[in-house]
C-alpha cells in the first residue's frame, strides 16, 4: 500500500471519528438528561395534616382527595409559560404547588399558617426547645431558624424571641 | 495532485457537514416567536441594540412594568428594555457586558427582584437568557454560572445537542420562518400585555406566600450587583437600581429583601427606587391596570409606570433624542405598530 493511499485512508478515518462523535454526542445529550431529572424517591421529611404525610414532590391530585375540599385555590401563570404555580389554602395548612406545562402538578412547599396543625406536637408559636427536643437536633441551628434537611427537602422552623414563627417544608 | 484532491475534498466534506448541522440547528432550536414571545427577547435585543442611552435589564418586572414607547413619546428617552424570564444577575451582567461591548448607554437601570436569588432555578430561564446571546468570554461566563444540574457547557456552545430530539415534532412553519425575516414581538424589549385580570385587593401585597424562612439577599446576586456597579463605573455610565410597583403571593416583595436592598444601595452608592411605595402617586388601579390579578402590570399599567418613571430619567441625565430625524423616523414606525396592536384589543 502506498504512503498516499495511507494517508487518504488516515484523512478519511479522522471525518468519520469526528461524524461518529457527534453522532454519539447528539445520543447522549438530550433534554431527557437535563431539566427534568427523575423524581427520586419519597422524602422522609413530611409535615401531617388531618392524618396524612405531605411531603415535597408529592402529587397534588390524590392529596387534596385525602384532605378534603375545603380550600381556596389561587393560580399563577409562571412568566413564559412553563408551567403553573397553585396555592391551596386550608384553615391552618397552605400548599404550594407547581404544574408544568403538560406536566403532574406536584407539591413544591406547605407549611402551616397558625397553631390549628402540629408536626410531632410542635406548633406556630411553640417554643424552639420544646421543638428541638420533639424533633431531634437540628442539621442547622440559629436565633432565627431551625433548618432539618433530608435528600430532596428541607423543614424550616422560623424564630423570633425563641418562639416558632413559622413551620415550613420545601424542596431543596 | 492526488493528495491535493483529497485535502480538497475533506474540506468541502466539512462544510457540507458543517452546512448541514448548522440547518439542523437553526431549525430544531425553538425560534417560532409568537409560540413563546418571550424566549425571542435576548435575540431581539442583541439584534436591535446599538445607540440606546437607557438599558433596563431584569425579569419580567423589567419587559412588562415599562413601556419604552411612552418614554419615547412623553420625554423623546431611547431606552431598551432587556428583559427575559427570570433574569438572574449573572444574566444581566453578561447582557451589560454585551450592551456595553456595542453600545454605550449612559444609564442602566437594574430589575433588584433577582437579589433573592443565590442558585440558578430552572433550566427553561437559563436558556431564554443565554441562547439568544452571541457567543463572547461574557455568555460563556454567565453559562458557567446558570448551570443546573444536568445541564452542559456543551449544549449552550451546541444548542443542537439539546434540542436534537425535536425533529418528531417539527412542522412545517418550524422550515418556513427560516425563510422569514425576523418578527419582532417586542416595542424595544417592552412586551405589551392588554389583557386586564383585577386584582381583588386592589393593591398590591403578598398575602398567601411563603412564609420567608430564608431572608438573606442571594449572595451570588450581591456579587453580581457590585460587579455590575463597577462595570458602570468602569464605561461612565450611571446605574440604577428598581423595584417595579407589584407584590403578590407567587412574586412577593419581602420587607427583609426591602430593607437589604435599600442597606446594599446606600452602601454601593446606587440610587434605589422601590416603585411599590409610589403605587399612588403613579396613579396605579390593580382593578385595571394588571393582566393576570396583580402580579404584573398591563400596558396601561406599564405606560403610567412609565410616565412616573421618565422624570427620574430625565434628573439621571437621560437626553431627549427627539431633535435626531433618525431615531424620529424608527420610533414613529414602533409607536406606529405599538399603537396598532393596543388598539386591538381596547
Amino acid at each position: 500500500m502506498s504512503m498516499k493511499k495511507n494517508r487518504s485512508i488516515k484523512c478519511m478515518t479522522v471525518v468519520l471519528a469526528v461524524m461518529m462523535g457527534l453522532a454519539a454526542a447528539l445520543c447522549a445529550c438530550g433534554p431527557s438528561e437535563a431539566p427534568d431529572a427523575p423524581v427520586g424517591e419519597r422524602a422522609v421529611l413530611s409535615l401531617p395534616f388531618r392524618g396524612t404525610e405531605i411531603a415535597a414532590g408529592d402529587a397534588v391530585e390524590p392529596l387534596l382527595g385525602a384532605l378534603g375540599d375545603d380550600y381556596t385555590m389561587q393560580e399563577a401563570a409562571s412568566c413564559a409559560g412553563i408551567g403553573k404555580d397553585y396555592v391551596y389554602t386550608y384553615p391552618s395548612l397552605r400548599l404550594y404547588v407547581f404544574a408544568p406545562e403538560g406536566g403532574e402538578a406536584i407539591v413544591t412547599s406547605v407549611c402551616y399558617t397558625d397553631d390549628g396543625a402540629a408536626i410531632k406536637g410542635v406548633t406556630i408559636g411553640g417554643a424552639a426547645d420544646a421543638a428541638v427536643a420533639a424533633l431531634g437536633e437540628p442539621d442547622e441551628q440559629t436565633e432565627s431558624k431551625l433548618v432539618y434537611r433530608d435528600e430532596t427537602s428541607v423543614l424550616t422552623l422560623s424564630l423570633r424571641d425563641g418562639i416558632v414563627t413559622a413551620i415550613v417544608l420545601s424542596e431543596k | 495532485m492526488k493528495k491535493i484532491r483529497v485535502i480538497v475534498a475533506a474540506c468541502v466534506f466539512i462544510l457540507l457537514l458543517g452546512l448541514l448541522l448548522s440547518l439542523g440547528q437553526a431549525l430544531l432550536v425553538p425560534h417560532d416567536p409568537l409560540a413563546n414571545p418571550e424566549a425571542a427577547l435576548i435575540g431581539e435585543f442583541v439584534d436591535a441594540f446599538a445607540e440606546e442611552d437607557v438599558i433596563f435589564l431584569g425579569d419580567c418586572e423589567i419587559y412588562e412594568s415599562i413601556s419604552t414607547v411612552t418614554l419615547w413619546k412623553e420625554y423623546g428617552i431611547n431606552a431598551y428594555a432587556c428583559g427575559s424570564p427570570q433574569q438572574l444577575l449573572w444574566h444581566s451582567y453578561a447582557m451589560l457586558q454585551h450592551a456595553f461591548a456595542v453600545g454605550q448607554p449612559s444609564v442602566v437601570v437594574l430589575g433588584a427582584y433577582a437579589l433573592r436569588y443565590s442558585e440558578p432555578q430552572n433550566e427553561a430561564y437559563n436558556r431564554m437568557a443565554l441562547d439568544g446571546l452571541p457567543l463572547s468570554r461574557a455568555k460563556l461566563s454567565a453559562v458557567s454560572a446558570s448551570m443546573t444540574q444536568g445541564e452542559s457547557l456543551l449544549s449552550y456552545l451546541f444548542p443542537l445537542l439539546r434540542y436534537h430530539d425535536r425533529w418528531d415534532t417539527l412542522t412545517w412553519r418550524d422550515v418556513t420562518l427560516l425563510a422569514e425575516p425576523p418578527m419582532a414581538v417586542s416595542y424595544q424589549g417592552y412586551l405589551m400585555q392588554t389583557g386586564v385580570l383585577p386584582d381583588e385587593n386592589g393593591r398590591p401585597d403578598h398575602e398567601g406566600a411563603l412564609p420567608l424562612t430564608e431572608p438573606a439577599l442571594g449572595e451570588r446576586a450581591v456579587d453580581y450587583l457590585e460587579k455590575i456597579a463597577l462595570l458602570c463605573r468602569e464605561n461612565g455610565a450611571q446605574l440604577i437600581l428598581l423595584k417595579a410597583p407589584t407584590d403578590s403571593w407567587a412574586y412577593p416583595w419581602y420587607e427583609e429583601w426591602e430593607a437589604q436592598t435599600e442597606a446594599l444601595a446606600a452602601r454601593l452608592e446606587i440610587p434605589y427606587y422601590n416603585l411599590l411605595e409610589a403605587f399612588d402617586e403613579i396613579g396605579l388601579d390593580y382593578s385595571a391596570d394588571t393582566y393576570d390579578g396583580g402580579m404584573h402590570l398591563n400596558v396601561h399599567g406599564a405606560e403610567k409606570t412609565a410616565h412616573y418613571f421618565g422624570e427620574i430619567l430625565q434628573q439621571y441625565g437621560a437626553p431627549d433624542r427627539r431633535d435626531d430625524g433618525r431615531l424620529l423616523d424608527e420610533w414613529k414606525g414602533w409607536t406606529e405598530r405599538y399603537e396598532h396592536e393596543k388598539e386591538q384589543v381596547d
